[in-house]
C-alpha cells in the first residue's frame, strides 16, 4: 500500500509541470500584449517606460528564458507578482483560498449529505413519487445554472422572506473575527463568539446550496444506480431471507457496497467545486479565488491567472490522488493490481 | 452590538501558506528580494480604463474652456464652497454606511490609477485645487481659495486656503502642489494628459503655487478638477518613495505605499483595502473644513447589479451605485427604498475607422459613414436595452457640457440609407465590429452589438462581431485591427476639451489616429483643428462655447464616432441618506452623505 501511495505521489509534480508549461505557453500566445495591463496608454508610448517594464517582468528575455526563469522563481515558492494588486501571487492566492475552502466544504456537505440521504431514499422507493421527486429534484440541480438558482434563492430566501442573509460571508457592517485559520466559522468560534459563528453559518447556507445542488444531483443518481444494483444482488436477497430488518439491509449491507462508485463523483467534485465556484463567488460577492480568477482573465494579469492554473490543477491532482487511494482502502483488489 | 468592518488581509495563515507552497512546488519560502512591489506602472486595465483616459497626443493637444478664469469669478463661487470647520459641533454618524458596487479600483495612488471608482475614493481621501459646484458646471475654490490667470491662459496662479492641513495635521503648502503636479506629469500615465502643459511650477511662498504653461489653455483650471491631480503630502510621499523627476515613470515606487495609506487633506483618510473585496475610509480626525457627517464608510463588491439591489433591499448597504434601469424596476416601490434617475454625462458609441481596410468588405468612406449613421434607430437602441432611461447624443461632447447646444442628432432614415448605400456602389457589405464583453453602464455590450447588427442588416450592412476581453478588445482598438468598435467614455471633468482631443479628427486625438489607419497617418478635419485650437485659446467663455459648437458641427460631418446613447444613471439607496448625487468629476460626493436617522 505505501509503495501505491508513493507511486501515485510521484506523478503529481510531474503532471504539475505539464500544466504549468501548457499554460504557460497559451498565455503567451494570447494575441494581446501583456504590457497593457501594467502600463497606461501613455506609457505604453514611451519606449523606456515600456522597455523598464519588460525588464522588470522579464519580457524582454527570449520565450524559453521566461519559462525557465519561472520554473526557478517557482521552486522558490515565487510565482510572481500580480500585474493588478501589485502583490505577490501567493499572498493573493493565500487571502482568498480560505474563502473559497471555507464555501466548498460546505457545498460538499450539501452535495454529499444530501445527495446520499436522497439517492438511498428514492432507491428504496424505486419507482414510486418519492423517486420521481427525487430524481426531479436531483435533475434540476444538474440543469440548472448558478447564476440562476443562485438569483431566485437569494431573491426568495433573503429579499422576500428574509429567512437568510444577502451576499458576503457576513452582514455588511460586522466585523470579521481575528484571523487563524481564514474561516471565519471556525475563528469566531475560536474567538468565543457564537453570534458571529452562526452569522457566518447563515451566510453560508446559500451560497454553499447553490453551488453543492448540481454535485448534488450527480451524487443523488450514482447513489440511487448503485444502490438499486447492490439491492438487486443475491446477498442482499440472503440477507432479507435470513430475516435482517429492512434497515440493516438498507445501511449495513446494500449501502456501504453501493458508496464505490460514489466515492469517485465524491473526489472529483471537491476539485470542481473549487475550480468552479467562479460564478458563486460572483453572485454572492463571496472574495475567494473565484473573483479573483474572473478579475485576473479580464485583465490579463498572466501571473495570476498562472497561479490560479497551477492552483486549480494541484486541487485536481490530490483530489485525484485521494480518490484514489480512498478507492485503493475501499477494495483492496485495487491496489492489488 | 455594532460592528464596522475593519482591515481583513489574511496574513500569518500557515496551513494556507502551505497549500498555495505545495502548488508552487517549494521546498522553502526563501523567495527572490526584488522590488516587485515597487512596480512604477499604473493599472491602466480596468473597464474604466479606456472610458476615463485620454490618450497621450490628444492630451498634449488638451483643454481650453473655463468657467471662471479670473480672481474676482473666484470670490463669487465661495458661496459654493463647503463650510470652513466648525470644530466638533457637528455631530458624527458613527453607524457605517456601505456602499455596493463592483469596484474597478486596483491602485489607490491617486496619480496613477484611473477608474470610475477612483473618482470618488480619491476625491474623499485627496482633495484639488478647484472644486465643482452641485450644478455640475461652476467650479469652485476648494484648497485653492482663489487664482489668477493672466491674459493668454498661461499662468495660473493659486492662492492656498491658509488653514488646510493634511491629515497628519501639516500644513498644505505649496511645494505640495507643485510636487503632486509634476508628479503627475512625470508619471507619463494616461491622466497626464491634465497637467501635461504644465512646464514650471513656482512656489514664492508656501501659499502661493504659480503655474506656467508651455501652451495657452483656457481650460486648465477645469483640468485642476479632476480627481486625478489631487494634492498629496510631498514629505510623507517623497518618504514612501514617490518623486516628481522627470523619471518618475521608472524611478517612482510609492504605489504600494499608497495602496495601503493616504496622505490627504481630504475628509477622509483610509482605513483599509483589500482589493476585489471592500475598502474601508474613515473620517479624517484633522479635516480643515466641517467633519464628514459620517464617521466610516466602507465600499463593498457586489459584482452584479442584482447582488446590488439585494443588498439595498436587505438593508446590506445603504447605497447600490451601479443598478441599470431595468434591475432599478424591481426596486420601485419598495419600502425604505428611494430609486431616481438623472441624466449622466456617459456615453457609448461607435467608432468608424476609414483608414482601415482590414474586416470590411467596402472601405467606410464617407457616404458608407453617412449611411450608417443614419440606419441606427438610436430611441430603439435606448428602449431596447435602457428601458428608455437614456438619452440620444449627438456628438462626443455631452449634452450640457460647452459647446453642446445646437448640435443636431441625426434622423433614422432606414430608406435613405439604403439609397445613399445603393449611390455608393455598396451591396452585401460586410464590416468586422470589435466590442468588449463588459456591461457599461447598465448596457451589455453583447447585447448592444447584436442589436446594431439587426438594425444594420436592414440597409445590407453585415456585421460581423468580433468579441474579446476588455484588455485584449483595447490592445486591438489601439492597434487598429477593426474598421469599427464599440466603447463607452465617461468624463474626467467638466470640459470640452477633452472630447474635441480625443474624438476629433485632430492632431493627437486617438480617433484621428484610428480613422487614418495607423498612428503615423492620422486623418485630420482642418475647421476642426482650427476650431480646436481656437478653443483652446479663448478666454472668453462664451467664445469658447461658440468654437467648441464648431469642432461639434465638424465632428458631426466627420461621422468617424457616433454616439449611441447617453445612459441615465440610477440613483439608489435606502431612503433615510441624504445627500446622493451625481458629480461630473468625483462622481459620488462621500461627505456630502449623510442619515436621517
Amino acid at each position: 500500500m505505501r509503495r501505491y501511495i508513493i507511486g501515485r505521489a510521484l506523478t503529481i509534480p510531474i503532471v504539475l509541470l505539464g500544466i504549468v508549461t501548457v499554460a504557460f505557453l497559451i498565455s503567451h500566445v494570447v494575441p494581446a500584449n501583456p504590457l497593457t495591463s501594467v502600463l497606461s496608454p501613455r506609457q505604453m508610448e514611451n519606449p523606456e517606460a515600456v522597455a523598464a517594464a519588460e525588464a522588470k517582468y522579464g519580457l524582454d528575455k527570449p520565450l524559453v528564458q521566461q519559462y525557465f526563469i519561472y520554473i526557478g522563481n517557482l521552486l522558490k515558492g515565487d510565482a510572481g507578482t500580480s500585474f493588478v494588486t501589485k502583490q505577490p501571487v501567493v499572498d493573493d492566492l493565500r487571502d482568498r483560498l480560505p474563502a473559497t475552502l471555507e464555501l466548498t466544504i460546505a457545498a460538499m456537505f450539501v452535495a454529499v449529505v444530501g445527495g446520499v440521504l436522497i439517492g438511498v431514499l428514492v432507491a428504496i422507493r424505486h419507482n414510486k413519487l418519492t423517486d420521481h421527486a427525487g430524481r426531479f429534484f436531483s435533475l434540476l440541480g444538474s440543469s440548472i445554472p448558478v447564476y440562476w438558482s443562485g438569483l431566485v434563492l437569494l431573491l426568495i430566501f433573503s429579499v422576500h422572506l428574509g429567512w437568510l442573509p444577502g451576499p458576503g460571508r457576513l452582514d455588511s457592517r460586522s466585523v470579521a473575527p481575528p484571523d487563524r485559520t481564514g474561516f471565519y466559522t471556525i475563528d469566531s468560534l475560536l474567538d468565543g463568539d457564537v453570534a458571529l459563528f452562526w452569522e457566518a453559518v447563515r451566510h453560508l447556507i446559500l451560497p454553499a446550496v447553490v453551488l453543492g445542488w448540481g454535485v448534488m444531483g450527480t451524487v443523488t443518481r450514482i447513489v440511487r444506480a448503485s444502490m438499486l444494483d447492490v439491492l438487486g444482488q443475491d446477498f442482499v436477497r440472503t440477507a432479507r431471507a435470513k430475516g435482517a430488518r429492512e434497515s440493516t439491509v438498507v445501511f449495513k449491507h446494500a449501502f456501504r457496497n453501493a458508496m464505490l462508485p460514489a466515492l469517485t463523483i465524491v473526489g472529483f467534485s471537491v476539485a470542481y467545486l473549487i475550480t468552479g465556484a467562479v460564478l458563486t463567488e460572483s453572485i454572492f460577492s463571496w472574495p475567494g479565488i473565484g473573483q479573483y480568477s474572473v478579475k485576473a482573465a479580464q485583465t490579463l494579469d498572466f501571473p495570476a491567472i498562472m497561479g490560479v492554473c497551477l492552483l486549480g490543477g494541484l486541487v485536481f491532482l490530490v483530489a485525484n490522488f485521494a480518490t484514489d487511494i480512498g478507492y485503493a482502502l475501499a477494495d483492496p483488489r485495487i491496489r492489488l493490481s | 452590538m455594532t460592528r464596522y468592518v475593519g482591515n481583513r488581509r489574511f496574513r500569518g495563515r500557515g496551513w494556507a501558506a502551505g497549500l498555495v507552497a505545495v502548488a508552487l512546488v517549494a521546498a522553502s519560502c526563501g523567495g527572490d528580494d526584488d522590488d516587485d512591489n515597487a512596480e512604477s506602472t499604473a493599472a491602466a486595465t480596468d473597464t474604466a480604463t479606456e472610458s476615463s483616459a485620454a490618450e497621450s497626443a490628444s492630451a498634449t493637444e488638451a483643454p481650453t474652456a473655463t468657467d471662471s478664469g479670473t480672481a474676482s469669478e473666484t470670490a463669487s463661487a465661495e458661496s459654493s464652497a463647503p463650510a470652513e470647520s466648525t470644530g466638533s459641533a457637528v455631530e458624527v454618524d458613527t453607524t457605517p454606511l456601505i456602499i455596493a458596487r463592483n469596484m474597478d479600483l486596483t491602485s489607490l495612488d491617486p496619480h496613477r490609477a484611473v477608474c470610475d471608482t477612483c473618482q470618488f475614493i480619491f476625491t474623499s481621501l485627496y482633495q484639488t485645487l478647484v472644486g465643482l459646484d452641485t450644478d455640475n458646471k461652476t467650479l469652485i475654490p476648494n484648497l485653492a481659495e482663489s487664482w489668477d490667470i493672466n491674459d493668454d491662459s498661461t499662468v495660473y496662479t493659486f492662492h492656498l486656503a491658509p488653514d488646510a492641513v493634511f491629515s497628519d495635521g501639516s500644513p498644505v503648502e505649496s511645494k505640495d502642489v507643485a510636487f503632486s503636479l509634476m508628479r503627475l506629469k512625470n508619471l507619463k500615465v494616461s491622466l497626464t494628459y491634465l497637467v501635461d502643459d504644465i512646464v514650471s511650477i513656482d512656489t514664492p511662498d508656501p501659499k502661493t503655487a504659480v503655474v506656467t504653461l508651455g501652451v495657452s489653455n483656457a481650460e486648465f483650471l477645469n483640468n485642476m478638477n479632476a480627481a486625478y491631480p489631487v494634492i498629496v503630502n510631498s514629505d510623507v510621499a517623497i518618504e514612501n518613495g514617490a518623486t516628481d523627476a522627470e523619471d518618475a515613470d521608472v524611478s517612482d515606487t510609492a504605489e504600494p505605499w499608497f495602496i495601503e495609506n493616504s496622505a490627504g487633506s481630504g475628509p477622509y483618510v483610509l482605513q483599509s483595502f483589500t482589493a476585489g473585496d471592500e475598502i474601508t475610509l474613515a473620517a479624517n480626525p484633522n479635516y480643515w473644513r466641517a467633519p464628514a457627517p459620517i464617521a466610516t464608510i466602507t465600499v463593498k463588491q457586489a459584482e452584479t447589479a442584482a447582488a446590488q439591489a439585494q443588498m439595498l433591499q436587505t438593508g446590506d448597504a445603504d447605497i447600490a451605485m451601479q443598478i441599470d434601469p431595468i434591475t432599478a424596476r424591481s426596486l420601485e416601490g419598495v419600502d425604505g427604498v428611494t430609486v431616481e434617475s438623472t441624466p449622466s454625462f456617459n456615453f457609448l458609441y461607435i467608432l468608424l475607422a476609414p483608414g482601415i481596410t482590414t474586416g470590411t468588405s467596402h472601405p467606410l468612406d464617407d457616404d458608407v459613414r453617412q449611411a450608417i449613421r443614419k440606419a441606427i434607430d438610436y430611441q430603439a437602441l435606448i428602449d431596447t436595452l435602457l428601458d428608455g432611461k437614456a438619452n440620444t447624443q449627438a456628438t462626443p461632447i455631452p449634452n450640457g457640457f460647452p459647446g453642446s447646444d445646437g448640435l443636431t442628432m441625426t434622423e433614422t432614415d432606414v430608406e435613405g440609407a439604403k439609397q445613399m448605400l445603393t449611390d455608393a456602389g455598396v451591396t452585401d457589405m460586410t464590416l468586422t465590429l470589435g466590442y468588449p464583453t463588459i456591461n457599461a453602464y447598465g448596457v451589455d455590450f453583447g447585447q448592444l452589438a447584436q442589436v446594431l447588427q439587426q438594425q444594420l442588416a436592414e440597409v445590407g450592412v453585415n456585421l460581423e462581431l468580433a468579441p474579446d476581453t476588455f484588455a485584449v478588445m483595447i490592445d486591438k482598438f489601439r492597434s487598429q485591427q477593426y474598421p469599427s468598435n464599440l466603447l463607452y467614455w465617461a468624463p474626467d471633468y467638466y470640459g470640452s476639451a477633452q472630447y474635441v482631443g480625443y474624438f476629433g479628427l485632430v492632431d493627437g486625438a486617438r480617433a484621428a489616429k484610428n480613422a487614418g489607419g495607423s498612428d503615423d497617418t492620422p486623418l485630420i478635419n482642418q475647421a476642426e483643428q482650427d476650431a480646436y485650437d481656437a478653443a483652446r485659446a479663448a478666454s472668453d467663455p462664451g467664445e469658447r462655447d461658440t468654437l467648441y459648437n464648431t469642432a461639434g458641427q465638424e465632428m458631426l460631418k466627420d461621422n468617424v464616432v457616433i454616439p449611441l446613447l447617453s445612459p441615465d444613471l440610477m440613483l439608489t439607496y435606502r431612503s433615510n441618506v441624504q445627500g446622493v448625487t451625481y458629480s461630473a468629476c468625483c462622481n459620488l460626493v462621500l461627505d456630502h452623505l449623510k442619515r436621517t436617522d
